[in-house]
């Protein structure tokens, strides 16, 4: 698929004769593609291509593995493979539009015919590769005269129906259709007559229709069944008259909607939000990190000049697989609305007006003359990085002020010394090998939507689900449990015997559930300790925010409600739900005026995740890289470097001037930032660490979000963002 | 007459001229210009060598000819001789690092 898509681009920029030697130089590299699908497939190995003898080979195969040859060169592939998987494995391109690896295997668009040859001798017609398991003793012919043209022939039925629309679609340059036309298409149509036309969809403000392009690979409708779960999407009608779409004009009420736009082959399914507004070719991508929930869902920035035009999912298995929220996805026009891009200052009459960065600082600092360390608070935000969360402390800590906490730290933190009472200990991946889960006071619909997507991968392979707290639709079948711990075996009794027999049970905690509350769910597993396999540690605490872990490792407490009266100077970095009482001096370092900025006395405009270099660590514990994409607006600094300048003119500067300080300085904080994109070895379980409680007997533990659109600054500056927020409402 | 003085006094002749030429009228008055330009004067006072006032007295001589060309524009002529100092000028001289702070992010 690669280097389909290398070629056709190369088509349009040289035209036939750079194609020819373009197919040349690929086909004089193949290890190129190879080494691709490696990556992809690593339980794959292809040997080299000399096919060495039947003895040695009998002796080196292990069990689960079986060999084929691919265009006349080995391949190993682990058995029960089909016929497609074993050509990637090989380094062989084969076009495909329905097949995806995330989705089931439906072999209705027909592309990825190929030949098979036994020792009956050649399969009578080509095999959709996709769907074809391999059998032992056959041989995969990919390059044949027949195959090129079933292939033919497969490419002009869809275009037969399928518009002339490349030059106003939005797909245009990243089009499946349009990148295997180069190599299948005929530069002329046979048929004569009118083109099928359909009614486009609305899909809600989010996906954007032109169902007319559709050509039908069923992949939008297996995802929203599979893995989105829910059954809003559909065919109807048979033949020439059938249509994807929701049976009845209804929106798709998901959080992972938008996944639908990248696994759309062709454009009928593309960005509302992007619509006509750039090519593929124009846009520069930057690899980050989302920060609109703790999951570090990984992502690319594609931006053009100074605007942010798209956010797109990267792949890694191990945090979101392919899937991002909506909420990341479409949540980037808010970086243009609401912006703080000068630094301001309150004058006479108590107005904010903007000033020059030297006055700013100037402010603060005889604000904060004759002040003493213990009159002053500093509180980090939601979507705070953790280098400008050390230089806060840092500078705090400078100061004489040790309360340095961080809003949204749920209450359930005892210490904040050990890692393990804060992390999703069994790691997200731990999902898939978790035999029960039970969720407490979570609701991970709306809180890490990609999380929720891996617990229903682990509900359809038949894990039990039980839930306590409020009884919330999860898109797949939960058993409710009460409002609250502790469990009662007598009513929940199959549960319990689950939970007696797990060896690798999986406890989600909301971040916000009280001490007591966590006390009793590690009394629960108190009593089933002996059965608990070894090196498995059952809680995993899911957090709300990406700023969480990192300030917890960085030694920040939780964050009250509202900052304590008698305190003189805060500093709230990002903070914005925190209530300031009167008579205390603001400064509020963000990038959003929100709530904080209209109550502070100093306002020093910062980066957004997408403006700075900046590391967050997510729920599990895995720091990751944001990267700048785009330059931050107006006269906005990196955070840390308005702490850093700050602090020099407060006369305590601190000791680092760049990037690499400051990252060294995390290291020495806290070591976990030694090791970028990696999540922590998984800690075993070490039995109680939280003082008993009462859990009030009504009870219902519930999430604290209320709308899963709007969470943070940047999701509520975002239009889009409010838009499907009264789109749902009015569902 | 020193060329100090003489050059002093045309330069005051000038000032009318100059206020409406890049209407100064709006930020101030010709007395406190003149007291500006006067000052001006006086942070050389030390300088006795004929040779070196000669030549600052061509200097300012052509930058007043410039000034009559509308050569210059409003805002040099407001930094230089009517807000006279830098308002943001901090007191101790900034570190590297808040140097380029405030020159860009
Ligand atoms: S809308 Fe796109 S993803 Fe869905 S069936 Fe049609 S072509 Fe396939
Ligand atoms: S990819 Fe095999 S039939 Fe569609």
């Amino acid at each position: 698929m690669e280097s389909s898509r290398a070629l056709a681009r190369l088509w349009r920029l040289t035209g036939p004769t750079g194609l020819t030697q373009a197919r040349a130089m690929l086909l004089g590299r193949p290890c190129w593609s190879q080494q691709q699908t490696q990556q992809q497939h690593n339980s794959f190995s292809s040997s080299s291509s000399s096919v060495p003898e039947e003895s040695d080979e009998e002796k080196k195969m292990p069990d689960h593995m079986m060999s084929t040859i691919v265009n006349g060169k080995e391949v190993w592939v682990p058995k029960g493979s089909s016929v497609m998987q074993a050509c990637d494995a090989a380094g062989v391109d084969i076009p495909r539009f329905c097949y995806h690896p995330k989705l089931s295997v439906a072999g209705n668009c027909r592309m990825c015919l190929v030949d098979l040859e036994n020792e009956r001798g050649m399969s009578p017609k080509p095999v959709a590769s996709c769907a074809m398991p391999l059998a032992p003793g056959t041989t995969i012919l990919t390059d044949t005269d027949r195959v090129k043209k079933a292939r033919e022939g497969v490419m002009e039925f869809l275009l037969l129906n399928h518009p002339l629309d490349c030059p106003i679609c939005d797909q245009g340059g990243e089009c499946d259709l349009q990148d295997q036309a180069m190599h299948y298409g005929s530069d002329r149509g046979r048929f004569v007559g009118q083109k099928r036309t359909v009614v486009d969809k609305n899909l809600g403000p989010l996906v954007k229709t032109v169902m007319t392009r559709c050509i039908h690979c069923t992949r939008c409708v297996r995802y929203a069944k599979e893995v989105a779960g829910v059954e809003d999407l559909g065919v109807t009608g048979r033949g020439g008259a059938s249509e994807i779409g929701t049976y009845v004009n209804k929106l798709m009420e998901s959080e992972l909607s938008g996944n639908v736009i990248d696994l759309c082959p062709v454009g009928a399914l593309t960005s509302k939000p992007y619509a006509f507004t750039a090519r593929q070719w124009e846009l520069k991508p930057t690899e980050s990190v989302d920060v609109s929930d703790a999951l570090g869902c990984n992502i690319r920035v594609d931006s053009r000049g100074t605007e942010v035009l798209r956010i797109l999912p990267r792949n890694n298995e191990e945090v979101n697989e392919d899937w991002i929220s909506d909420k990341a996805r479409f949540q980037y026009d808010g970086l243009q609305r609401q912006r703080l891009n000068v630094p301001m200052a309150k004058g006479a009459g108590s107005v904010l007006k903007p000033v020059k960065w030297e006055e700013a600082l100037t402010a603060v600092a005889e604000a904060a003359e004759g002040v003493s360390g213990e009159d002053m608070a500093a509180y980090g935000g939601k979507l705070a990085d953790c280098e400008s969360l050390i230089a806060l402390k840092d500078l705090a800590n400078r100061l004489g002020c040790e309360t340095v906490q961080c809003e949204d730290v749920g209450q359930g933190v005892p210490d904040a010394d050990l890692r393990s009472t804060y992390l999703f200990n069994p790691t997200l991946s731990g999902v898939d090998a978790a035999d029960v889960i039970l969720m407490v006071g979570t609701n991970p619909r709306v809180e890490a939507p990609v999380l929720n997507a891996r617990i229903r991968k682990a509900q359809l392979e038949g894990v039990p689900i039980g839930m306590l707290g409020e009884d919330v639709d999860l898109t797949y079948p939960t058993t409710h449990l009460g409002g609250a711990p502790p469990l009662s075996a007598k009513k929940n009794a199959d549960f319990s015997l689950a939970l007696d027999q797990a060896r690798r049970p999986l406890v989600l905690v909301g971040a916000n559930c009280d001490p007591a509350v966590m006390a009793e769910v590690e009394e629960l597993f108190e009593k089933r300790r002996e059965t608990i396999e070894d090196g498995w540690n059952p809680i995993s605490v899911l957090h709300q925010s990406a700023s969480t872990v990192g300030a917890l490792d960085l030694g920040y407490g939780a964050a009250p409600k509202a900052v304590p009266e008698g305190k003189k100077l805060v500093f709230l970095l990002g903070a914005d739900e925190i209530d300031v009482p009167e008579g205390a001096f603001v400064v509020y370092i963000g990038h959003h005026g929100d709530k904080g900025a209209c109550r502070a006395d100093v306002v020093l405009p910062a980066a957004a995740f997408t403006e700075k270099h900046a590391t967050y660590v997510n729920t599990e514990g895995r720091p990751q890289h944001a990267r700048r994409a785009i330059a931050p607006p107006g006269e906005a600094r990196d955070d840390w470097k308005i702490l850093r300048a700050l602090s020099e003119v407060m006369g305590h500067a601190l000791p680092y001037d760049d990037l690499r300080g400051v990252r060294s300085r995390l290291c020495e904080v806290s070591p976990t930032f030694e090791r970028i994109d990696e999540a922590p070895q998984k800690a075993t379980y070490l039995g109680p660490k939280h003082k008993k409680g009462k859990v009030g007997a009504k009870t219902v533990l519930r999430t604290t979000i209320e709308n899963f659109y709007q969470t943070d600054v940047i999701s509520r500056a975002s239009l889009a963002m409010a838009k499907a927020t009264q789109a749902r409402a009015n569902q | 007459m020193s060329a100090s003085k003489g050059f002093y006094r045309t330069v005051c002749r000038y000032l009318p001229t100059l206020m409406e030429m890049y209407k100064l009228d709006e930020l101030t008055t010709i007395r406190t210009l003149q007291h500006n330009i006067k000052q001006k004067f006086y942070e050389n006072k030390t300088v006795k060598d004929p040779n070196r006032i000669n030549v600052m007295v061509h200097k300012a001589d052509e930058e007043l000819r410039l000034l009559l060309r509308m050569h210059k524009q409003r805002h040099h002529v407001i930094t230089k001789y009517v807000v006279m100092h830098d308002p943001f000028a901090t007191k101790a001289p900034p570190s590297g690092f808040l140097a380029q702070f405030y020159a860009s992010n």
